[in-house]
Order: structure tokens, then sequence, then C-alpha cells
């Protein structure tokens, strides 16, 4: 377990990860409720996997060896990215065809 | 000493861990590429029409990771010489945490990247001026100029003004007379910004025997063509508004900031003997940053609240 600014990571992390499951459940109520703009149904959404990815890594394995920890981080940053270009790519076809992005002729 | 040489020369242990995220965000040169995108950014909103904004964040990103992609492969090709300046020195490549190989695919691989999505999601005039980007300042800049003539950064200066024209053709697909105006104006600012520099660390270039202009002319021509350029640019600085890209304001904001380059670029003319004259060049090159970044945030400024009253 790593300690960041005198903290254990777990012990800010955990509770991150509930607030971040309470809103997307708060949400979820509010939805049958109110009018929720899309923006933040979106945005709590997107956040939810983002979160609970972001928090299962851990920036210092004990025992691991500075290549090996070196390695792990790039395969981190490189899987951050694909996923992220996924999203770019996902994004722009909505911006684009919106809802036409099914509607083509069989 | 070649590339190769400085391969060979690097701390092998070191080579051997294989780079952190750290090394390959600072192969990009964040703190270029920071301008690059700030510069695009305000030659989109300056710009007719509009984009949606996730589009428009695809651009910028695009445009980021093209800068930072030739910025790899600037590193990639000049590791040898970057070795040998106390400025460079401390770069992934000549540190031995990334070899010249891997600096060269990263480049590579984020240019393609950059350019196609850029044409794809965008348009292929921004995609094709992006590419054009990138070779100019790998091939034309780094691989030609930088080692052959003191002219370098003047025409390579280019490269570094490509980005309003970039987020201009994002917008509108096309290449206007108000983005030439704003392409001119980081044109005609790149040499006396890098002269000013470069007279502070002439002994570096002179090491790594780049033919900076003070190494091959001297510093005494180096002042003078600070001075001679600056008066371009001032005119060039004025040019936005009337060509209609800014307004009022930008006059005032440029006239004023314009005077004070003048008499910085005077004072470097000046002072040309010791400690004195590294401090008004190192003056002017700080100075030079802080006009550039304020002339485009008062154009960004402007359209954003013409935006905004509309």
């Amino acid at each position: 377990m790593t300690k960041r600014a005198g903290v254990a990571a777990s012990d800010w992390k955990r509770p991150l990860r509930l607030l971040v499951l309470f809103l997307a459940g708060a949400l979820g109520i509010a939805t049958r409720y109110a009018a929720v703009p899309r923006w933040l149904i979106a945005v709590i959404a997107f956040s939810v996997p983002v979160v609970w990815i972001a928090t299962s890594f851990e920036l210092h394995k004990p025992g691991e060896s500075e290549a090996d920890r070196r390695r792990r981080m790039r395969n981190i940053a490189i899987a951050l990215a694909l996923g992220g270009l996924v999203a770019l790519f996902y994004a722009a076809t909505m911006v684009r065809l919106g809802g036409n992005a099914l509607n083509r002729p069989i | 000493m070649t590339m190769a040489d400085t391969t060979l020369t690097t701390d092998r242990g070191d080579t051997a861990l294989g780079g952190s995220v750290g090394d390959y965000v600072a192969l990009m040169k964040p703190r270029v590429m920071s301008l690059v995108v700030f510069t695009a950014l305000v030659g989109m909103v300056a710009a007719p029409g509009s984009v949606h904004p996730v589009l428009a964040v695809i651009g910028l990103l695009c445009i980021a990771i093209g800068a930072g992609a030739s910025g790899a492969l600037n590193m990639w090709y000049d590791a040898d010489i970057d070795a040998l300046m106390a400025r460079t020195a401390a770069r992934p490549v000549p540190r031995g945490h990334v070899t010249a190989q891997e600096a060269f695919t990263f480049g590579t691989v984020l240019s393609v990247f950059s350019v196609l999505t850029l044409g794809l999601l965008l348009n292929w005039v921004a995609g094709g001026i992006l590419a054009f980007t990138i070779l100019f300042y790998v091939v034309v800049y780094t691989m030609w100029l930088k080692r052959s003539t003191p002219q370098n950064i003047v025409i390579g200066g280019a490269a570094g003004a490509f980005p309003p024209m970039l987020g201009w053709a994002t917008v509108t697909g096309s290449i206007g007379i108000e983005s030439l105006v704003l392409f001119l104006l980081i044109f005609l600012w790149t040499p006396p910004h890098f002269w000013a520099l470069s007279l502070y660390r002439c002994r570096d270039y002179e090491r790594a025997g780049v033919p900076m202009l003070p190494v091959v002319a001297g510093a005494d021509e180096t002042r003078r063509q600070i001075l001679l350029y600056s008066f371009a640019l001032v005119a060039a600085a004025a040019a936005p508004y009337f060509v209609g890209v800014a307004g009022i304001a930008y006059l005032a904001v440029s006239t004023a900031l314009s005077v004070v380059f003048l008499a910085l670029a005077f004072q470097v003319y000046r002072v040309r003997e010791g400690r004195e004259a590294d401090k008004v060049a190192k003056r002017l090159f700080l100075f030079s940053i802080l006009y550039l970044f304020a002339l485009f945030a008062v154009i960004l400024v402007e359209h954003v609240v013409a935006r905004v009253l509309a």
C-alpha cells in the first residue's frame, strides 16, 4: 500500500469510488422524476469507469523493479490512449452522424 | 559526432530500463506544444463560422499531437547536438532514457495518427497543412537548414507559424488572408526571439556546430538583425487590426507592447559588452514570449466577447 501525503492509497480511493457510484445512482433515480440535462448524464456515466479504472492502478508495487514499473506505466498509458481514441472516434461519429448513425438502407 | 555515436555513448543501464511515461511526454516538447495549441485555438476562434465543440477539441488535440510528433522527430535527429548543449542535454535521448530509434518510431506513429485523424474527422485542408507543417519542421528545418545556414530559424520559423492557419483551416476548410496575417506575425516574431536566446547561448551553439547567426556573423550583426526584424514585427503586429481579424482593443495593446519590444530590441543593439549584454538579451527573449502570448490572448478575448454579446 502506498502513502500519499500521509494518507494510505486505499483511504482516498474508496470514498472517491463510492462518491461516483452514489452520483450515478442518484442520477439514475433523478432521471425518472426530472429532466436531467443529457450532458450531465454523459459526464457521470463516463466518469464511473474512468474513476474506477484510474483508482485501480498502484503507482508503486512492493518489490517491483524500476524496469518493470516503467513498463507497467507505459502499458497503462498506451491502454488509456487507446481507450481515449475509441471515445474520441465514438464522439466524433455521434457528432457528425447523430441519430443517422444506424439509419442506412439494408 | 553522429547521431549513432550519441546512442552508443549514452548510459546503457538507463536505456535498458526503457523510458518512463514522463520521458515520452518530454519528447513531445510540452511547452512548445502549449504555445502551438494556444495559437491554433486563436486561429479557430477568429475564423468565420463555427465547428461543433467536440470536433474543435479533436482538432486541437490532433494539432497538439502533430506538434508533439514533430518535437519527437526533432529530438531523434538532433540527439547528437542536443547532447552537446547545456539547454538540451537533459532531453530523454541524450540522457539515454529513450533510444533515438524509439523517439523516431514514437514521432512517426503520432505524425501519421494526427494527420489522418484531422483529415478524416475535420477536413483534408487542415490535415494537409498539418502534414506539411510536420514535414517542414523535420525535413526542411531540422535535417537541412538548422545545420547548414544562419538563416535556419528565419525560414524554419515558418513551421512554428502554421498553427493559427491550421486552426483557421479546421473551421473554414480554407486559408484566408486573415490567417496568413497571423502566420506572418509569428513568422516575423521568431527571428528576434531566437536570436536573443542565441546571443546568450552562443557558446552552446558554437560547441554543437550549429551555425546560428551570432556564431557565423558575430554578435554585433545579430543585434542589428534583431533590431531590423523587430521593426518588421511591429508592423506585422498591427496588421490583424487592418485586415479585420482583431479590434481596437488589440490595436491599443499591440501598440503599447510593440513600443516596449522595440525599446528592448534597441537596448540589445546598444548594450554590447559584459554581463549586462547577456541580461538585456535574456530580457528581450522572455518579453518576446509574453508579447506573442498577449497579442494572441487579446484576439481570443475580443472574439469570445463578441460571440457572447452577439
